[in-house]
């Protein structure tokens, strides 16, 4: 069976291009630090206008930024 | 995360207290009588959706700081989801267990209807705020 996941280059960008820290980007989207380090860790798929946001001030497109992903379950 | 230890903590309390209320000697047989039980029980009630409220008031976004978001919001929406599934449970299994024990006698003691109003409120704020704890603790420790 197949089962669809979200991955997401948010540590990546953030940590590289971007160059900010979470809190940073908590703040600059408007969310709690904990949402990023669980957006991070793809404990927690966001809102469409939360991905949004994230890509503005990442200054990147929302499909450099998540990746829909096929998981064979067989 | 703290806000939903913090509810469970204040309504466990209230169940408890509840409990040993409900199941002192004499209560369920003179229920009716008993004035004083059935305002310790308001009491308890007032006690639980009080301080509630406060945690509310405490847990709120202020100016410049963001408390709660909508990861919170889904965390929330998934536990009430769960709690009251569970309020489903509970109340059938009380319903039957009430049902066992009287069957012969016929009739159920008014008591035992007072109880299950009460513990629903008490079984549903405290699985819900359970629930949320788990999920927090889950998405905050991989």
């Amino acid at each position: 069976m197949n089962e669809e996941k979200i991955k997401n280059n948010i540590r990546l960008i953030r940590r590289g291009k971007a160059d900010i820290t979470q809190d940073e980007l908590a703040h600059l989207v408007g969310c709690t630090r904990q949402t990023i380090v669980a957006l991070e860790k793809e404990r927690y798929n966001p809102s469409l206008a939360l991905a949004l946001k994230i890509a503005l001030v990442l200054g990147v497109s929302v499909d450099e930024l998540f990746i829909l992903e096929q998981v064979n379950e067989d | 995360m703290m806000q939903s230890l913090l509810h469970m903590i204040l309504w466990s309390l209230v169940a408890l207290i509840f409990t040993i209320v409900f199941f002192s000697r004499g209560t369920i047989e003179n229920w009716g009588d008993n004035i004083n039980k059935t305002i310790m029980v308001a009491a308890l009630f007032i006690f639980g959706f009080g301080g509630d409220f406060i945690l509310r008031l405490i847990f709120k976004n202020k100016k410049n700081k963001i408390i709660k978001d909508e990861r919170d919001d889904y965390i929330s929406m998934k536990s009430m989801a769960i709690s009251g599934i569970s309020t489903f449970i509970y109340i059938f299994i009380v319903a039957i267990s009430l049902y066992t024990k009287y069957e012969n006698s016929g009739y159920v003691p008014v008591a035992w209807v007072w109880f299950i109003a009460y513990s629903l409120v008490m079984v549903a704020n405290i699985t819900g705020s359970l629930s949320s704890s788990v999920y927090y603790w889950k998405s905050e420790m991989e």
